[in-house]
């Protein structure tokens, strides 16, 4: 199941691109970071390190969209609060899978698009369980409606 | 500083990002893996004094933004486009609002958060259009533009703009008191009236409670006179210029 924070205090939210950068080890580029770097940014895990992406060419991991590096650390990574704002909605089923599968915790403060995605999500802020986009974007409106600009 | 700016970015390797920006403040979002982060990179990489490969063409100069020493940058420069991406995380502050909004400097903002304290247009959101190594910018949102009377009618304004509303439609006009509060009177049969050009920060929201929506804007000189005491709140919109019709 994943934990959704929609808010964060900005000592919590990690930046998606340098702490995967600075942290990622050989382990987590396994089959589903082979997947992710296939599905999301249409290129293929060559060798660790060594992406080979159609528009860039070879690249190194450090270069990956950020959304890859976000759903790689979702997966790998439990001690800190991914940043899924990092993610488009073109990350959405694979997050959804994801969260089918293990826990693990986000930050997301956007309406992500889950389309007929089904997913296991917990709200941090109320308690609530979401299964699908119709309860994750209730939940999501309960929350904007909460703050005070 | 005028606000409409053609942006040419490309490296010697035929990366190629071709920008128009309209506004004072653009934003760019959608989906991963479409060269936001390449965009920032490659202006970032640009802004050295040795040659790096990469070629900026612009009648002003484009340049990254960075946390150190923005507040600086922000109150001593002008005349620049920046781009910010999604790791600066001062753009979600009021600090950071107050800073851009006094600076005569235009923004491209890389962000999937809402930035509530920014007020900019719902029309200058935009994902990147790919083809191959060339890129350019395309609208999320469509235009809403045209008005239709509906059972119920809100509009963020409860001055003028609500008097004039009223005037048309009766009593079935009511007022959010506030454009951030207009989502939670979204309902089906409900047409939520908008000052489009900072409408941005909610428009997410807006679109999710699937009501009607209204969000009319003038085409010239937004964001600029938010920095000035103005009969239209800053906006100059035709929410509001629409009213003196009826004073």
């Amino acid at each position: 199941m994943v934990k959704v924070y929609f808010e964060l205090n900005d000592k919590d939210i990690i930046s998606t691109s340098k702490y995967f950068n600075n942290s990622y080890t050989e382990a987590w580029l396994d089959d589903w970071a082979k997947r992710v770097i296939r599905e999301i940014d249409s290129s293929k895990l060559v060798s660790e390190g060594l992406v080979q992406s159609p528009v860039l060419g070879p690249i190194t991991i450090r270069e990956i969209s950020s959304g890859a590096k976000a759903l790689i650390t979702m997966n790998a990574d439990n001690t800190v609060i991914s940043n899924a704002n990092s993610c488009g909605d073109n990350c959405a089923a694979l997050l959804a899978e994801l969260s089918r599968k293990k826990d693990f915790e986000i930050y997301l403060a956007y309406p992500m698009n889950f389309g007929s995605l089904e997913f296991d999500m917990y709200i941090v802020r109320d308690g609530a369980i979401c299964h699908n986009a119709r309860e994750f974007e209730k939940e999501y409106l309960l929350w904007r409606h909460s703050m005070t600009f | 500083m005028e606000t409409q700016h053609d942006i040419l970015v490309q490296n010697k390797r035929d990366i190629q990002f071709k920008i128009t920006i309209n506004r004072k403040f653009t934003l760019i979002r959608g989906d991963s893996e479409t060269g936001k982060s390449t965009l920032f990179q490659m202006v970032s990489d640009a802004g050295t004094s040795v040659q790096v490969g990469i070629h900026i063409a612009c009648d002003v100069p484009v340049v990254a933004l960075h946390e150190t020493g923005y507040k600086y940058e922000l109150s001593n420069e002008n005349g620049k486009i920046y781009i910010i991406d999604e790791d600066f995380s001062p753009v979600k502050t009021k600090e950071f609002a107050a800073l851009a909004l006094k600076s005569d400097n235009c923004f491209i903002i890389i962000t999937r958060e809402s930035l509530p304290s920014i007020p900019y247009s719902y029309k200058e959101i935009y994902k990147i259009k790919t083809s191959g190594k060339y890129h350019s910018l395309e609208r999320i949102y469509m235009d809403y533009d045209t008005i239709t009377e509906m059972d119920k009618m809100v509009t963020e304004d409860e001055d003028a703009g609500l008097e004039y509303y009223q005037a048309l439609y009766g009593d079935k006009v009511t007022t959010s008191h506030g454009n951030s509060n207009l989502s939670k009177y979204g309902a089906q049969n409900t047409l939520l009236i908008g000052d489009g050009c900072a409408i941005g920060a909610y428009i997410q929201d807006l679109v999710l409670t699937g009501s009607a929506l209204y969000l009319p804007e003038s085409k010239s000189k937004l964001n600029d006179c938010y920095i000035k005491p103005c009969c239209c709140k800053g906006t100059m919109c035709d929410f509001f210029t629409r009213n003196k019709i009826i004073e």
